[in-house]
């Protein structure tokens, strides 16, 4: 009863201050329209907005773009960085053309991303597959037909698929055997199977560039928590043909979230890194920027759980949630690249476009080439440490690499992008999240829960598809919702 | 999905053979002829000689030190200037900073969690494996004359060697700088510097308080290219 008296004191205090607050911003727009950032970010100061979004990424604008639709307007969503798409970013090729430095395709049972594509008017189009892919194992070249799969050995793709109907994608600590399959890594398992040396290439590149580690270093419980996700399907997992590699955005990944952006005006605030949070638990919750604090009685938290450790939380946060932020994997700060050609002159020659290398700088080099095949772009997943860090360098080496998988003509791209996320700025650590064993049994119950006025969105935590672009919508859906309910229950 | 689609999905899956399974001489279901044949045959033989090699140095796949091949490179040697080479570096010096990760007596984003998930064995094997190979030279990294020349002046002025080795080759508790990449020494020197890194004896945060930022990247110009 008492909680629920202090409750009402705290939501009239509030619309009080709402109400000054709007009463100060009117007549600033009165007297003009064009005020200096520094006044309309202090007129805010007494403003109380419902609900505040951190993070510009898919879940943090699709959060935004559901709170909008719902009618509710007082909102603001904050980003670090001078633009949107978090670990979605293009590369501008000139000519409405882009080649993706992140996160990119979209495949069957993702469907979340799929609708949000529709909705947006935005159109999709076949990842380039046909042809014979190009393995390079030292000097050694071979060209195999491709059937649009990585494949591997069919007997243990069935066991895994029949081993992850047992782990919920969602909360894979709550599987019935989550202590065995969390006691074990990928490599542990697989090392029972007499995994013969081609066949581990295979299995090294695909938990490289699915999981972001090497099987040795990624929980089994976590492996079968996204083969879950893929329906159980360990081709939908890791194909590109019939798998969560299908399918690509035209104008590139990152149209998305600009075109949600759009529709959120002034709402969206950009350079805008939090640094502090305070008053958390019973709200309304300040949030401090290097422009001036902001307060809401609601967050969305639309950030991945080891960026959380970049802002200071008072009080703290509980300690569960605290030790799960501060374990959490960011081991996979991907290095991508891309390099233009006048055409896709690979696929002249019946090639399409990919290479594997065995311990080499490539992990697996793609055609990303636009829709229209108007000019060609092979787009590469690369180990880092294998490459100089000069981009020039490393882009005369990849095409040294190209041209003995795909042709002299590789030797001369007309233009070269290198993104190397981990030295790009602090916004990103990971790519996706490599889950070491022990730790989704002993913290994954703290990734969900709503803690005090915080509400953890995120690709993290997602039911399905986390760590994708999928999973990050779907998150956004849910923070949205929950933060609605929580508006509309103070409002009663 | 229903069961029909699913039956047919895995009936596919059945006739796919992956490409690198292709390698292993039991699998021939795909059908190659010619000149592809002969350069898969030769390509299996290659993969065959990299995977004995690479047991042979690091033991059977799947090895707990290839999670580290991503940042740290081939066998520690990263071409990379932005991480650390772990090539050669003193077992204890490599041992006790996964440990100050874990205690986050040091602390990064990338290496915290890592170090924490790992187990005493996987920390030990670890620190003994890359103490064992061998450094190679930094040969991505192009460095400016005049520099180096101030930066070994700048070396001798502060004794970096009487730690760090006559030729800066680690010992114990200190580490390897000859070689190391570029960015990665600059940045280790700016937070002894600022304080967001610290040794045990403090000798470092009091060396680089009196260092420039040029300074540093002479230092580091100069070391880098040993």
């Amino acid at each position: 009863m008492d909680d629920l008296v202090s409750k009402q004191d705290e939501v009239s205090q509030e619309r009080a201050i709402t109400r000054r607050g709007f009463l100060g911003m009117a007549a600033a727009a009165v007297t003009t329209a064009a005020l200096p950032r520094a006044a309309s970010a202090a007129s805010q100061e007494r403003e109380v907005l419902d609900i505040a979004i951190i993070g510009a990424g898919f879940a943090g604008l699709t959060a935004a773009r559901d709170l909008k639709r719902a009618g509710c307007e007082s909102f603001v969503v904050l980003e670090a960085r001078d633009r949107v798409g978090g670990r979605a970013l293009n590369h501008d090729l000139g000519n409405g053309y882009f080649t993706e430095a992140g996160g990119q395709w979209i495949g069957p049972g993702q469907t979340a991303i799929a609708d949000l594509t529709r909705e947006l008017g935005v159109g999709t189009f076949p990842h380039y597959w046909q042809g014979k892919m190009s393995l390079l194992a030292g000097g050694r070249r071979a060209a195999v037909e491709s059937d649009g799969t990585f494949g591997t050995d069919p007997k243990l793709m069935h066991e895994l698929e029949e081993m992850a109907k047992q782990v919920p994608s969602g909360a894979p600590w709550k599987s019935p055997r989550a202590a065995e399959f969390d006691a074990m890594t990928l490599g542990d398992w697989l090392a029972k199977k007499n995994v013969a040396p081609g066949d581990q290439i295979g299995w090294t590149v695909g938990a490289t560039l699915t999981g972001g580690a090497n099987p040795s270093r990624l929980s089994l419980l976590h492996w079968l928590s996204m083969v879950n996700s893929a329906d159980c399907i360990y081709d939908r997992l890791e194909a590109v043909k019939g798998g969560a590699q299908e399918t690509r955005i035209s104008g590139g990944s990152q149209l998305l979230c600009i075109k949600m952006a759009q529709d959120l005006g002034g709402k969206l605030r950009l350079s805008t890194p939090v640094l502090r949070i305070e008053n958390w638990q019973n709200g309304p919750v300040a949030i401090h920027t290097p422009k001036g604090m902001i307060r809401a009685r609601s967050v969305i938290v639309a950030l991945s759980p080891p960026l959380c450790n970049q802002i200071a939380f008072e009080p703290p946060l509980p300690e569960k949630r605290r030790e799960m932020q501060r374990r959490w994997p960011a081991a996979a700060p991907a290095r991508k690249t891309a390099h233009v050609y006048k055409k896709a002159f690979w696929r002249e020659k019946g090639l399409n476009g990919w290479v594997v290398q065995a311990n080499g700088p490539v992990l697996w080099a793609y055609d990303n080439s636009p829709e229209d095949a108007s000019f060609g772009v092979i787009n590469a997943f690369v180990n880092n440490a294998m490459l100089p860090s000069d981009p020039k360098a490393a882009g005369d080496e990849l095409a040294r690499i190209y041209a003995q998988a795909l042709g002299e003509e590789a030797l001369q791209p007309i233009a070269f992008h290198d993104h190397d996320w981990g030295k790009a700025d602090r916004w990103t650590l990971t790519c996706v999240s490599p889950m070491p064993p022990g730790f989704l049994t002993k913290y994954g119950e703290a990734l969900h829960p709503p803690t005090g006025r915080l509400i953890w969105s995120g690709t993290e935590t997602a039911e399905i598809w986390a760590g994708y672009m999928d999973g990050a919508v779907r998150s956004g859906h849910t923070a949205a919702l929950q933060a609605l309910q929580a508006v509309s229950g103070r409002n009663a | 999905m229903t069961n029909a689609k699913k039956q047919r999905s895995r009936g596919k899956r059945m006739l796919i053979t992956a490409a690198w399974l292709l390698l292993v001489p039991a699998a021939g279901a795909a059908i190659v002829y010619g000149p592809d044949l002969v350069n898969l045959v030769q390509l299996g033989r290659e993969v065959e000689q990299i995977s004995g090699e690479q047991t042979r140095i690091a033991g059977p796949w799947p090895r707990t030190t290839d999670a580290c091949i991503g940042c740290h490179g081939e066998q520690g040697n990263a071409r990379a200037q932005t991480y650390p080479r772990l090539a050669g570096q003193p077992e204890a010096y490599l041992r006790a900073q996964l440990l100050a990760f874990a205690s986050g007596e040091r602390s990064d984003p990338t290496m915290t969690p890592l170090a924490l998930s790992m187990t005493d064995h996987e920390l030990e094997s670890i620190a003994s494996h890359f103490a064992k190979m061998k450094p190679l030279p930094n040969t991505t990294f192009t460095a400016d004359p005049a520099g180096i020349v101030r930066g070994e002046t700048l070396a001798k002025a502060n004794n970096c060697a009487s730690c760090h080795g006559q030729a800066l080759e680690g010992k114990d508790a200190y580490p390897r700088l000859a070689g190391q990449g570029y960015d990665y020494l600059r940045d280790q020197l700016m937070r002894f510097k600022d304080g967001t890194r610290r040794d045990a004896t403090g000798a470092m945060q009091a060396l680089t308080t009196g260092l420039s930022q040029k300074d540093i990247e002479d230092l580091a110009q100069y070391m880098a290219s040993r």
